[in-house]
């Protein structure tokens, strides 16, 4: 197992030249070029075209953290990698397999996940599928195969009722220049017992993310889907706008674990939204690492009665970064309920901010939502908000919510070094404790990385 | 039927309030809203904590008919040693509707600094609706801060409890409601 002690590994971009990179700036001929390149059918191209239209009418939000160092102009939309994709690992070429071993995903690829599609820029390169879970009829794509071999069915669920076109200014963005992403279809009572996982990294100058995620969970099936992504470090911005829509329908169930730790200086402006019916289960894990400025507010709408939706998420920044996160939940059914549990860490002048919303409408009958916020600060040059937004409309509700914001105690850390820590080690130990509850929901391998990563960041940032 | 937003409506009664609490001072603030018909109430606040000082702002909210209530506080600890203890609790019946926020903003130079929020909402009609926001604005790290917010409705089985002591079930509701709203 890959223990990382060094995350200058990260940060040193992999020398492969990309076959196509457009200019920066966005315009229609661009997008044109896009859709064309990937062969797509005109529904797409049409709706790549409203993305662009209302993309370019819209303005910034006038909220949230300060976005003006993100060069919108300056950055190239579409890059394509020099190779095919592959669906062996050794038939990749040498360069971009250097790049992800550097990051250590041959280990994680290796044991217990049933499929790994590795993104480098803007195309999968390398998708493999288990042969048992295609027999199930599972399908686990690439997102630009399956525009044109599922068609139909990509149609109707691809930014249509889940995360529409215009839902807001990055995600119409999104709708004009998403390129590459994952495609999950699992029939009805298929349960995939081995977690799904693609591994993406970005990896250009200039080059932003627009990957696309979509998952369908059909009626009564079960799934565990991962995604964690690596980008190394420029003197300019990048930018991820990505999108991912779950949809999880009746008695279903689906885990969806990120770890996302974009480098120092990328804009994380992520768009995450499931749609929840009748009886059915969403599971957020999030681990928000990296990046310079993050806004990312996992969205469960509760729309089946019975629904149900957990969210646990860690939020990390670093000296320099910003983490502006918070889960949202809508309850639109009678007896739907959700727990949502956010634990951020602020440490050498990091800025972490919850801003959540637990919304129960006039017809959701019955519903129980709680919220636990906690905030650790490390030093006082960190800074830790907290704006929790609840609305309820229904007289038979129970929610509740709860938060608390401070450092460690001294106690603790004086009963570790009275045990014979040094004082970092303890700080660590105990940090690790506080995010224990989410990380122990992750697969152990994950659970490891996203420790020492943290670890890492102290290190660097506690002097 | 409430406002849509589409222009700025009349405000029947806003009070802003700007509050020093001098160094080792200790202050309580006690706000009762009463609210009905088709009034609009805002209640902006203000509060600096000096050093040591201490404030505690207690606030009910009593709303019904069509009535908006918009309560924004924001208790700004400047100096070491400050505490305040923010509890709201609102009581809405027919079509009302309440937003209340209530803010710490702990300031770099408030060292040992403790905050509380505490806000409760009850909902005794099907079309009311609260809107607690309990917000932290935190800079320094050697604090104690938390915040709590609930909604939720009468406790079926405390009245129960009273009925089969004799109360009739508007008496117990009134009842309940008055405890509720005795902070």
């Amino acid at each position: 197992m890959t223990m990382i002690a060094d995350r200058a590994r990260f940060d040193i971009a992999a020398t492969a030249t990309p076959r196509f990179r457009s200019a920066p700036g966005l315009n229609e001929k661009l997008v044109r070029k896009i859709s064309e390149q990937k062969n797509e059918p005109a529904w797409m191209l049409e709706k790549r075209l409203l993305g662009l239209r209302l993309y370019q009418e819209t303005s910034l939000p006038n909220w949230g953290p300060d976005l003006s160092g993100l060069d919108l102009e300056g950055i190239s939309y579409f890059v394509e990698p020099n190779a095919k994709e592959e669906k062996s690992w050794d038939a990749v070429p040498p360069e971009i397999r250097a790049a992800f071993e550097r990051i250590g995903l041959p280990q994680a690829e290796r044991n217990i996940f049933a499929g790994v599609g590795a993104q480098f820029d803007s195309s999968i390169i390398y998708h493999r599928l288990k042969e048992r879970f295609r027999a199930k009829g599972v399908i686990f794509e690439n997102m630009d195969a399956a525009v044109r071999e599922y068609s139909d069915l990509v149609k109707k669920y691809f930014m249509t009722s889940c995360v529409p076109v215009n839902d807001h200014k990055f995600a119409m963005l999104h709708a004009a220049v998403w390129s590459g992403g994952t495609f999950i279809y699992v029939p009805p009572g298929v349960k995939v017992e081995i977690p799904l996982q693609a591994y993406f990294r970005m990896n250009s100058p200039h080059g932003g993310q627009f990957e696309h995620t979509l998952i369908i969970a059909d009626r009564g099936s079960d799934l565990h889907y991962i995604e964690g992504c690596s980008a190394p470090r420029y003197a300019s911005s990048s930018l991820h706008a990505g999108c991912v829509e779950i949809f999880v329908m009746e008695g279903a169930r689906v885990r969806y674990s990120s770890i996302e730790n974009w480098s120092k200086n990328t804009y994380n402006l992520n768009t995450k939204r499931a749609l929840v019916d009748k009886n059915a289960t969403i599971e957020w894990l999030n681990g928000n690492l990296g990046s310079g400025t993050t806004m990312l507010y996992p969205c469960s709408v509760l729309r089946g009665e019975g629904a149900r939706s957990e969210s646990l998420g860690i939020a990390f920044a670093g000296p320099g970064q910003n983490q502006d996160t918070g889960t949202k939940v809508i309850h639109t059914a009678p007896r739907t309920s959700s727990t949502t549990t956010s634990k951020s860490i602020a440490v050498g002048g990091g800025v972490t901010t919850y801003r959540g919303l637990v919304r129960v409408g006039r017809k959701a009958d019955e519903v129980k939502a709680t919220v636990v916020c906690d905030a650790l600060m490390l030093d006082n040059e960190s800074v830790a908000q907290t704006y929790p937004s609840i609305k309820v409309e229904n007289q038979t509700a129970e929610v509740a919510h709860e938060a608390r914001v401070g450092k460690i105690g001294d106690e603790e850390i004086f009963y570790l070094m009275s045990r014979g820590l040094k004082e970092d080690a303890a700080t660590r130990m105990i940090v690790s404790g506080f995010v224990e509850t989410v990380t122990k929901s992750l697969p152990l391998e994950y659970a490891v990385e996203l420790n020492k990563l943290i670890d890492l960041e102290m290190e660097r940032s506690v002097a | 039927m409430k406002m849509a937003g589409l222009f700025e409506p009349k405000v029947d009664v806003q009070i802003e309030n700007s509050v020093v609490v001098a160094r080792g001072e200790a202050r309580t603030l006690t706000e009762r809203v009463i609210a009905a018909g088709n009034e609009r109430v805002r209640l902006a606040r203000t509060i600096i904590l000096e050093e040591g000082a201490r404030v505690e702002t207690r606030t009910t909210v009593e709303a019904t008919g069509n009535a908006v209530v918009e309560i924004t506080d924001r208790i700004i600890h400047r100096g070491a040693r400050s505490t305040s203890v923010q509890i709201a609790r609102a009581v809405l019946d027919g079509f009302a509707s309440a937003l209340i926020k209530t803010g710490a903003v702990i300031e770099q130079s408030a060292t040992d600094a403790v905050a509380t929020e505490r806000i409760d909402a009850l909902l005794l009609s099907p079309d009311a609706d609260a809107r607690p926001v309990p917000t932290l604005e935190v800079k320094n790290h050697r604090v104690t801060c938390s915040h709590g917010a609930t909604v939720g409705h009468l406790d079926r089985e405390a009245l129960f409890y009273l009925m089969s002591r004799g109360m009739d079930e508007k008496m117990a509701r009134t009842l309940l409601v008055e405890a509720f709203l005795t902070i």
